[in-house]
């Protein structure tokens, strides 16, 4: 199947496709007439100035809030999905997760696996996925540890296995195609090692086939390791195309209303952007 | 460690409660203003069985002893298990639910609020349910109160805890006026029955009001439990729980109902009895984590035991007379509640 994206490029497959939504409480829109769609298999993000819409946007994509118009997920509308098979489908990373109870880090973890758990009990499969999970993300000598005495790094690091274990069925390397994870500022609090480690992270699991959609405020971040870009501005889509279109410095000034500067760098092979006020 | 463990620690946690309520349970039927001896409490249990096989148990107790048996204290400690099971699980779920360990019911008003609807209906004599009335009325009280309380304290899906607290004063002291005014209207015979009655007492427990809580505590008892891994997920996040596939409005009014279903059952039979919801969750979570696979039992036979506890303190410490069981309630309640407070100032969580 051969879609027309909205900018005349040709896509195989989108697994999200938006169609004039809007959401808003009251008269003023939060999100205004936005179409688009995420190509199978891209890292895609959300970018734009504060209070533009973008976790706005993100909470109607995994279906948080109900605006009007469409969204498609998998080719079935979002109302249509079962909220059990909508979770085994795609997992949602938010900014931070602060707890008020004292969880272990195992209980979080397989918190991930609530909908392949048939009965009461976790399986001795959920338990193993979880330790693996945990070990992708450095965080394997934690299983034991109070959630709640830990950095906020290694909070973020334990929700990122949380969401890990909820994509996988059976086993943290299988293909995940079709698949989808949402991440609103996920790394916005992480130092920039972690901040690498998590986006690496995510490039592999880009290669197992998944589909990322990130909302972030990092313009290099978004630049490294971006396919696609949507720029959200006073709740409208400015613009949604690919990277190196999306990032330049006339755009972006159209998009933060300050100039920026490309600085050439030799060893990097993404656009070096730095705002220049 | 692996499921099997799991399985296990929480299996002897649930084992030693169920022990230590099984302790409470002979030392209420033995203990009070008159004593009955072990062995007679073994006979008197068994001589309807022994008797269908002839068997004649009788010497080994009194008359006596017999009435007190089954019209006295079995009646009691059987409310107290109805009554103790009833409250400690409501505030487990309602912690749960809250995101927050103060949730009690008592403390967000949800216990003022079923106590007026109760006292509003003893007043006014109506009895257009039987003996299921005053149970029902609680109920409704308690549903109103814990729906206003949630509504009041949360916006765009976020509880403000604070509110919550704030707004349960409120309206705890608006149903008190309430309740206050009713008391003007009352006879004197109803004002004696509602003034122990506001302070909380298993004294009146008879067979006709065990029945009559009964069926709901039954119901809720069953119901609660099912809902303990969507509660866990809360407790982490109400979106994030429907991300889990968790569907978190069903959760949010179910188990706002089943547990405004119990503190009605247990202020229509037994009054006013604060800080069992706050301080058996907290004991449990203490000994086994926050799990509400493990909360939810836990707190039922761990509730059912600290009830029994108080009662027996209750009737004991000023025998032959008693004390109302809220007294002895807020006596260690109020000091557990503040401990609780200055612990949270210093590490932020439960």
């Amino acid at each position: 199947m051969v879609i027309n994206a909205p900018h005349g490029e040709a896509h195989l497959l989108s697994i999200v496709k938006v169609k004039n939504l809007t959401f808003g409480f009251n008269s003023t829109p939060l999100i205004n007439d936005v179409s688009f769609e995420v190509p199978v298999g891209s890292l895609f993000s959300i970018i734009g100035p504060n209070g533009a819409g973008k976790s706005t946007l993100l909470s109607l994509l995994c279906g948080d809030n109900t605006g009007s118009g469409s969204v498609e997920i998998g080719g079935r509308c979002l109302t249509g999905w079962s909220s059990q098979s909508l979770a085994k489908k795609r997992a949602v990373l938010p900014q931070n997760v602060s707890l008020n109870f004292s969880f272990n880090v195992s209980d979080v973890v397989l918190m991930g696996r609530s909908p392949y758990v048939r009965g009461l009990a976790e399986s001795d499969l959920d338990r193993d996925l979880a330790k693996q999970a945990l070990c992708a993300v450095e965080m394997g000598d934690y299983w034991n540890r109070d959630y709640t005495s830990l950095s906020g790094g290694e909070k973020q690091r334990v929700q990122f296995a949380r969401v890990l274990v909820q994509l996988c069925e059976s086993a943290l390397s299988e293909s995940l195609e079709g698949k989808l994870l949402f991440l609103d500022e996920a790394v916005a609090n992480l130092d920039p090692a972690h901040q690498h480690q998590v986006f690496k992270l995510l490039k592999i699991l880009q290669q197992q086939g998944l589909t990322i959609i990130n909302v972030l405020h990092d313009i290099q971040l978004t630049a490294q390791y971006s396919d696609h870009v949507l720029v959200m501005k006073n709740a409208k889509m400015l613009m949604c195309d690919e990277m190196r279109t999306v990032l330049t410095p006339d755009k972006l000034e159209q998009v933060y209303d300050m100039p920026f500067r490309k600085i050439h760098d030799s060893a990097t092979s993404w656009p070096f952007l730095v705002a220049a006020s | 460690m692996t499921a099997s463990h799991v399985n296990l620690k929480y299996g002897s946690i649930l084992g030693l409660f169920a022990v230590v309520l099984m302790a409470v349970v002979v030392l209420s039927l033995m203990v009070g203003a008159f004593s009955i001896s072990p062995i007679s409490i073994i006979a008197i249990l068994l001589s309807p069985l022994t008797s269908l096989f002839g068997l004649d148990l009788s010497s080994y107790y009194t008359t006596i002893e017999e009435t007190v048996f089954w019209n006295i204290r079995l009646p009691r400690v059987v409310l107290g298990i109805l009554t103790g099971v009833s409250l400690a699980v409501a505030g487990a779920a309602m912690q749960g639910l809250f995101r927050n360990p103060l949730a009690d019911p008592g403390l967000i008003g949800v216990s003022s609020g079923a106590a007026f609807s109760a006292v509003a209906v003893i007043v006014t004599s109506g009895s257009f349910l039987g003996i299921f009335t005053l149970p029902i009325a609680a109920f409704l009280g308690g549903v109103v109160t814990t729906l206003l309380v949630y509504k009041i304290s949360t916006r765009n899906g976020k509880t403000s805890i604070p509110t919550m607290l704030l707004a349960g004063i409120a309206i705890g002291a608006i149903a008190g006026a309430g309740t206050g005014v009713f008391t003007y209207l009352a006879d004197d015979d109803q004002l004696r029955t509602l003034t122990f009655w506001t302070m909380g007492s298993l004294a009146s427990a008879t067979w006709e009001s065990i029945l009559s809580i009964l069926p709901l505590v039954l119901l809720a008892m069953v119901l609660l439990p099912l809902h303990a891994r969507a509660l866990n997920a809360f407790l982490i996040g109400e979106n994030i729980s429907g991300h889990l596939g968790f569907d978190p409005d069903k959760t949010k009014k179910q188990v706002i109902i089943l547990a405004a279903l119990l503190v009605g059952a247990a202020v229509a039979s037994a009054g006013i009895i604060g800080f069992v919801g706050l301080v058996v969750p907290h004991l449990v979570r203490l000994l086994a984590g926050p799990d509400h696979r493990i909360v939810l039992p836990g707190s039922m036979l761990l509730g059912a035991a600290f009830m029994l506890a108080a009662d027996l303190l209750a009737r004991t410490v000023v025998s032959p007379s008693e004390l109302p069981i809220g007294i002895i309630m807020a006596i260690i309640g109020g000091p557990f509640f503040l401990w609780l407070l200055m612990h949270r100032m210093g590490r932020h969580t439960f």
